[in-house]
C-alpha cells in the first residue's frame, strides 16, 4: 500500500490493519512527533494507521490493583484527571507541565512512551511507578511488558512492527511523589534535565522506601540508587542537604562521567530533588 | 503646539482584525494559476567548491527547472546595497558554486508541486570538494586576512587623558550572532504581466531596494520591475536584505510562470541573514568623583560569509558609542571580520543592543568600583539635550535621557529596591536590581542621503489617497502614518487611503524601512504635505468665497466660513476646483530629513536567581524611553514591549551556534530559546514625552531603540544580585553557575 490512511474504530479494524502493516506505515497517535519527523525527513511516500478515533484504548479508570489509563488519553487529560492526581501525583504534574498546551491537547501518553525520548516527562514517572503495558499485536493476541522494557531509549522502542501499545496499567499505591523538570525555558520547555521522586513515607515521617528516576541524562530515564539510598531512613521533615548534594553530586558523576553538561548537571540535579522533596513534604503534611 | 486631534490617540491598526481572524493572505497564501514551487538548495558544506549533478532530478515528472551557477547571470550584487550610490564590494551571486558557509544558495529547483520539487531535491547529486573553514570569531581576531573593514572614530585624545585618570576600569564582552525570530519565515512570489513587467510580491522593508538588485542582476529597466510589499508575519531586520527577491524574480522571468518560494525554520535561519555577533574590549577612565575623561573602545564584528553590511554595521556601533555621554577624549577602533557563518544584516536596533550590552554592563562595572550609584554615576555623565556630536555627527536634538533617568528612578522605587531588595535573599535564591540606559537614531542624516517623496490628494469622494513608500513591518506604521495625514489636513483617519510601499505607485522613497527613518523622516514628510495641501484648501475656499484665511475654520474633513454661511466638505470643494481650474486638489512633495536627533531609553530591572538552577527570572522591568511625541500610545506601548521581549531573550537565551569547523549547532526552535509569553514579565512603560522640534508633531523613532536597554539592565541585575561582572551573552543557567562558583 502506498500513502494510505487508516483510522480503526475498534479492535477488530486495528488488528485487520496490522496484518497489512509495511516498514513505511506508522502509527499515528497524536503526531506531535511523527508530523516532525515526516517534514524533517521530508517523508512522501508512507502510511499511517491513525488510532485517534479507536475507542478502545481510551479512558482512565481504577481497578483492583491498578490505574489503567489508555495509550490513547491525551496529555491534557491525564493531567487533570483526578484518579492520576491521587495514585500518580509525579505523571499528574507531568503532563501538566509536558511541552505547550496545544503539545498536550493533541499528545497522547501512548505516543509519548512509544517516541522513547531520553528527555520524555512522562517516563520518568511510569518507570518510578513500575507501570505495565498492554500490547496487542496483528494476530489479535494481548501481551504485557514493564514500559521500562518496553522503552529502549533514544527514540527507539522494542515493539515489533505489528504491535500497538493500549493501556498503561500503574500500580496502585499510598507513595507520595514529585516530577520536577529543568529546560532552557522555565515554560513550554524540553527537559534538560528531569525527575521523579517516589516515596514511601511511614506515619512518623521516615522516609522508608525511595525510588528516583532521571531523565535527559542518558539514553533513556535512569534510576538513581546513590540518591534514593540516601533518603531511606532520613526524616522527611529533616534531610540534612549537604549530604544530599553530595549523593546527587556523586550520581551524576556517575551517570555521566566525560559528557560536557556534567558541571552543570550535578549541581542542577540539586535544585531539582530539593524541590520534588520540598513539593512531597508539603503533600505529606497536608494528608496528615 | 496646538491641541492635537488624531495624534496622540491610540487607534485600532487598520488590520487588527483580519490578522485575528486569520484572514490576512501572506505570501505563503497567494496562489497564481500555473503556479511554480521554487525550493533553494542551501549548502551543507560551510566552505567547499562543488559540482552538482542535476540528470537524475531533471527527470522526475513535474520538474520544470534546475537552476545552478551555470545557468545565472554572472552579476555580483550586496544584498545591504539600498541605492547604487553605495560602493562597498559586491561579492555575492544569485547562486554559488563555491558556498562561503552552511546554508549558502547553491541552486534552485522549479516543479509544478512542492512534492515534486523536494522528490527533485533528493535526487540531486551534489559533490562537495571541502576546504577549511572557521566560523569562531576569536579564531580570526586581529587577522589581518580576514578583515573585510576597520574604521576609526575619534575625539579628544583618549591616550594622554588616560594617562591622568584616577582610575581605569578595563573589560571584554560578548554578543553572539542571532536569528530575528520572525513568526513568518522568508517568501517571496513573482510572476510577469501582459506587458512584459516582471511583478515581485513581498514581506520585504524596501520595494526600492529590491527593485535595484533584480533591475541590476536582470538588466531589465528599473521600471520594468514591479515590487509589491504583501503583509508581512515580523521581518526585525532580518528581511530588510533581498535574498530571495532577486532569485525567485529571475526564475519567474526565465520560465515565464508565477513562482512562489517559500523557506522553512531551518532554512531562514541558517540561510537569510543574522544579526552580527561582537567581541569588545573598552577601557574608560574616571576621576574620583565619577567624571568620565576618556574612553578607549575596541570592537571586532564577525560580518558573515559576504561583505553585507560589514561597513554599516561598524558605522552604526562606532557612532553611537559617541551619543550617550560627554566624553571629551574618546576612540573607537573596529574590525569587521569575514566568518564562514550566515551573512550578517540588519536586526532591531542596529548594533545599539550589541555596543549597549558590553557598555552598560562597563559603566556598572566602573559605578562599583567607585562605589557609587549607578544611576548617580550616570546622571553625572549623561548628554544634554542639544549636546552636539564630538565626531561631527548631527546635534542630538532633544535627547531626554537624563529625564528617562530620573523619571524611570522615580517610577522603579529605585533607591527603596536597592535598600531593601536584598532582605528578600535565602540561601537558595538571590535578588538584584539594575538599569542601563541607551541611544539609537533617526534615519540616515549625516551618512547617507536621506528623503522622502509624497504625492496626496483630495479624491471627489472625499477620501485622501496618500502614497508614498511606507512598509507596515507589524509597527502599526500605517496607522500612524495616517494619522499624521489626518491631524496635518484635520481630517478623520478612516478618510486617508494609504497603501503598502509598491514601486508603480509609490513615489521614490530614499531607503525603505531602515535606520529607524520612517516615523521620523516619511512622518516628516507627510505632515509638511498634508500642511501645505490643507493651506491649498484654504486659499482656495478664501478665494472662491471671498473669505481672509482668519475668517475660516476647518473641522474634521470641512472647511466653513465662521460666520456659517458657507461650507464646503474637502470632497466638494475637490471636485469644485476640478471643474473650475482644471486642477485636482492634490500636493507633490519632495522631503528630505531635518535632522539625526538621537532617541533615548533606561530601562530598570529586578530578577530572582536561582542559586541551585542557575535560571533567571525578569520579575519587573520598567522602560523610560523618549519618544518625543507618541503618534499612538498603545502602538508605542507595544513596540516597547516587544522590544523588551527580544532583548531579554538576548540577555538570557537567544544565540545562533557554529562548532569550530563552520557547522551550525542551531538550526530550529526547539534549540533556539526565545521568550515565551507564559514567561513574559510585566513591562512598564514610561514615556517621556517632550517633543522634538524637526520630527513629526514632536515624534521620534521607537522600535529600534525598545530592544537596547533591558539586556544591559538584566546583566547588571543579575550581577548586583551574585556580585560578578558578567558580559558574556546570553546568560545561560550554566553561566550563572559557572560564575557562582568562581
Amino acid at each position: 500500500m502506498m500513502n494510505q490512511f487508516k483510522d480503526p474504530k475498534n479492535t477488530k479494524d486495528l488488528i485487520c490493519f496490522l496484518k497489512g502493516i509495511t516498514a513505511n506505515t506508522f502509527i499515528l497517535a497524536g503526531g506531535t512527533d511523527l508530523s516532525l519527523k515526516i517534514r524533517q525527513d521530508r517523508l512522501t511516500n508512507y502510511n499511517l494507521i491513525d488510532l485517534s478515533q479507536l475507542e478502545d484504548n481510551k479512558g482512565i479508570f481504577k481497578d483492583k490493583e491498578h490505574l489503567v489509563i489508555g495509550s490513547n488519553s491525551t496529555i491534557s487529560q491525564i493531567g487533570e484527571d483526578p484518579l492520576v492526581k491521587k495514585y500518580c501525583f509525579s505523571l499528574h504534574q507531568a503532563c501538566q507541565t509536558l511541552g505547550s498546551t496545544q503539545i498536550r491537547n493533541a499528545g497522547t501518553l501512548g505516543g509519548n512512551i512509544c517516541n522513547a525520548s531520553q528527555s520524555s516527562d512522562t517516563l520518568p514517572c511510569l518507570f518510578a511507578y513500575g507501570a505495565t503495558g498492554t500490547i496487542l499485536n496483528s494476530h489479535g493476541d494481548m501481551g504485557k511488558i514493564k514500559i521500562e522494557r518496553l522503552v529502549e531509549g533514544s527514540g527507539k522502542n522494542r515493539l515489533a512492527q505489528d504491535e500497538v501499545l493500549m493501556k498503561v496499567m500503574i500500580p496502585l499505591s499510598n507513595d507520595y511523589s514529585s516530577f520536577i523538570k529543568i529546560g532552557d525555558k522555565q515554560s513550554v520547555t524540553i527537559a534538560k534535565l528531569n525527575s521523579c521522586l517516589r516515596l514511601t513515607i511511614h506515619p512518623s515521617g521516615i522516609i522508608e522506601n525511595a525510588v528516583c528516576f532521571m531523565g535527559a541524562i542518558g539514553s533513556k530515564a535512569t534510576r538513581t540508587p546513590f540518591i534514593e539510598n540516601y533518603l531511606i531512613g532520613k526524616d522527611i521533615s529533616d534531610i540534612p542537604y549537604e549530604g544530599l548534594k553530595q549523593s546527587i553530586q556523586c550520581q551524576i558523576d556517575t551517570l555521566i562521567p566525560n559528557r560536557s553538561s556534567r558541571v552543570y548537571k550535578r549541581k542542577a540535579s540539586f535544585g531539582l530533588i530539593i524541590d520534588a522533596l520540598s513539593s512531597i513534604k508539603s503533600m505529606w503534611r497536608k494528608s496528615r | 503646539m496646538k491641541n492635537l486631534t488624531y495624534v496622540g490617540k491610540s487607534i485600532l491598526r487598520y488590520d487588527s482584525f483580519n490578522r485575528g481572524k486569520g484572514e490576512t493572505k501572506y505570501v505563503g497564501d497567494l496562489e497564481r494559476k500555473n503556479m511554480l514551487y521554487g525550493k533553494l538548495v542551501l549548502s551543507q558544506e560551510p566552505n567547499s567548491d562543488i559540482s552538482i549533478d542535476k540528470t537524475e532530478a531533471l527527470k522526475i515528472n513535474g520538474v520544470k527547472a534546475i537552476f545552478t551557477f551555470e545557468d545565472i547571470p554572472k552579476v555580483k550584487y550586496n544584498s545591504n546595497h539600498w541605492y547604487p550610490g553605495l560602493t562597498t564590494p559586491a561579492d555575492e551571486y544569485l547562486l554559488t558554486n563555491r558556498p562561503a558557509f552552511q546554508g549558502d544558495r547553491i541552486a534552485l529547483i522549479i516543479g509544478e508541486s512542492k512534492k515534486v520539487v523536494l522528490k527533485a531535491m533528493d535526487s540531486l547529486k551534489i559533490t562537495y570538494n571541502k576546504k577549511n573553514a572557521v566560523a569562531a570569531l576569536d579564531s580570526y581576531i586581529n587577522n589581518k586576512k580576514q578583515i573585510a573593514i576597520s574604521k576609526t572614530f575619534e575625539c579628544g585624545n583618549s591616550t594622554t587623558a588616560l594617562d591622568t585618570a584616577a582610575f581605569i576600569i578595563e573589560d571584554s564582552g560578548n554578543t553572539p550572532k542571532a536569528h530575528h525570530g520572525a513568526i513568518e519565515p522568508h517568501a517571496c512570489l513573482a510572476e510577469t504581466d501582459d506587458n512584459d513587467n516582471l511583478l515581485v510580491y513581498t514581506p520585504c522593508q524596501s520595494v526600492f531596494q529590491c527593485q535595484y538588485h533584480i533591475s541590476k542582476i536582470l538588466k531589465l529597466p528599473l521600471d520594468k520591475v514591479r515590487v509589491i510589499k504583501t503583509h508581512m508575519g515580523g521581518s526585525f531586520g532580518g528581511k530588510c536584505q533581498p535574498v530571495l527577491e532577486p532569485i525567485c524574480a529571475f526564475a519567474a522571468y526565465a520560465l515565464k510562470q508565477p513562482i512562489q518560494l517559500l523557506t522553512n525554520r531551518k532554512e531562514s535561519m541558517i540561510g537569510m541573514r543574522t544579526k552580527n555577533g561582537l567581541h569588545l574590549n573598552i577601557k574608560t577612565g574616571v576621576t574620583l568623583d565619577g567624571k568620565i575623561t576618556a574612553r578607549q573602545i575596541d570592537a571586532h564584528i564577525d560580518g558573515g560569509a559576504y561583505y553585507t553590511n560589514a561597513d554599516g554595521i561598524l558605522g552604526a556601533i562606532g557612532t553611537k558609542a559617541f551619543r550617550l555621554y560627554d566624553i571629551k577624549n574618546q576612540t573607537f577602533i573596529g574590525h569587521t571580520y569575514y566568518t564562514n557563518t550566515t551573512p550578517g544584516g540588519s536586526c532591531r536596533g542596529y548594533g545599539s543592543p550589541q555596543l549597549h550590552s558590553i557598555s552598560e554592563v562597563h559603566m556598572d562595572h566602573i559605578a562599583n568600583t567607585l562605589a557609587m550609584d549607578p544611576c548617580e554615576f550616570r546622571l553625572k555623565n549623561l548628554l544634554s539635550p542639544y549636546a552636539n556630536d564630538p565626531i561631527g555627527g548631527p546635534n542630538i536634538g532633544n535627547g531626554r535621557i537624563k529625564e528617562c533617568v530620573d523619571k524611570g528612578m522615580s517610577a522603579f522605587k529605585w533607591q527603596e529596591k536597592k535598600e531593601r531588595l536584598k532582605e528578600k535573599n535565602t540561601q537558595r535564591y538571590a535578588y538584584g536590581i539594575g538599569m542601563a540606559c541607551g541611544v539609537h537614531g533617526n534615519g540616515y542624516k549625516g551618512s547617507n542621503p536621506d528623503f522622502t517623496n509624497i504625492y496626496i490628494a483630495i479624491q471627489s469622494d472625499g477620501y485622501v489617497s496618500l502614497k508614498v513608500g511606507v512598509h507596515e513591518q507589524g509597527c502599526g506604521t500605517l496607522s500612524s502614518i495616517s494619522q499624521i495625514a489626518a491631524e496635518g489636513l484635520d481630517i478623520p483617519v478612516e478618510k486617508i487611503i494609504l497603501h503598502e510601499a509598491d514601486t508603480f505607485i509609490s513615489p521614490y522613497d530614499s531607503a525603505g524601512t531602515h535606520a529607524s527613518r520612517v516615523t521620523y523622516v516619511c512622518g516628516g514628510g507627510v505632515q509638511k504635505a498634508a500642511e501645505k495641501l490643507k493651506n491649498k484648501i484654504i486659499n482656495y475656499f478664501c478665494l472662491i468665497e471671498n473669505y481672509t484665511p482668519r475668517d475660516i475654520q476647518t473641522k474634521n474633513g470641512f472647511i466653513y466660513s465662521k460666520d456659517g454661511k458657507k461650507k464646503y466638505s474637502y470632497g466638494q470643494l475637490a471636485i469644485h476646483m476640478e471643474k473650475h481650474t482644471a486642477q485636482n486638489l492634490s500636493e507633490f512633495s519632495h522631503y528630505e530629513s531635518p535632522g539625526g536627533p538621537g532617541s533615548y531609553a533606561a530601562s530598570f530591572v529586578t530578577v530572582k536567581i536561582d542559586r541551585y538552577t542557575g535560571h533567571v527570572s525578569v520579575l519587573d522591568c520598567l522602560i523610560a524611553q523618549d519618544v518625543g511625541k507618541a503618534i499612538n500610545p498603545t502602538s508605542v506601548k507595544g513596540q516597547i514591549t516587544g522590544g523588551a521581549q527580544m532583548a531579554i531573550g538576548m540577555a538570557l537565551r537567544e544565540a545562533l551556534v557554529w562548532d569550530k569547523d563552520g557547522y551550525i549547532k542551531i538550526d530550529s526552535f526547539s534549540k533556539y530559546h526565545m521568550l515565551n509569553a507564559v514567561e513574559m514579565p510585566d513591562i512598564e512603560v514610561l514615556l517621556v514625552e517632550d517633543i522634538e522640534q524637526t520630527g513629526p508633531f514632536g515624534a521620534k523613532s521607537v522600535g529600534e531603540l525598545a530592544a537596547v536597554t533591558p539586556t544591559p539592565a538584566i546583566l547588571n541585575a543579575i550581577n548586583n544580585a551574585l556580585n560578578t561582572n558578567i558580559m558574556d551573552y546570553p546568560v545561560t543557567p550554566e553561566k550563572i553557575l559557572s560564575a557562582i562558583q568562581n
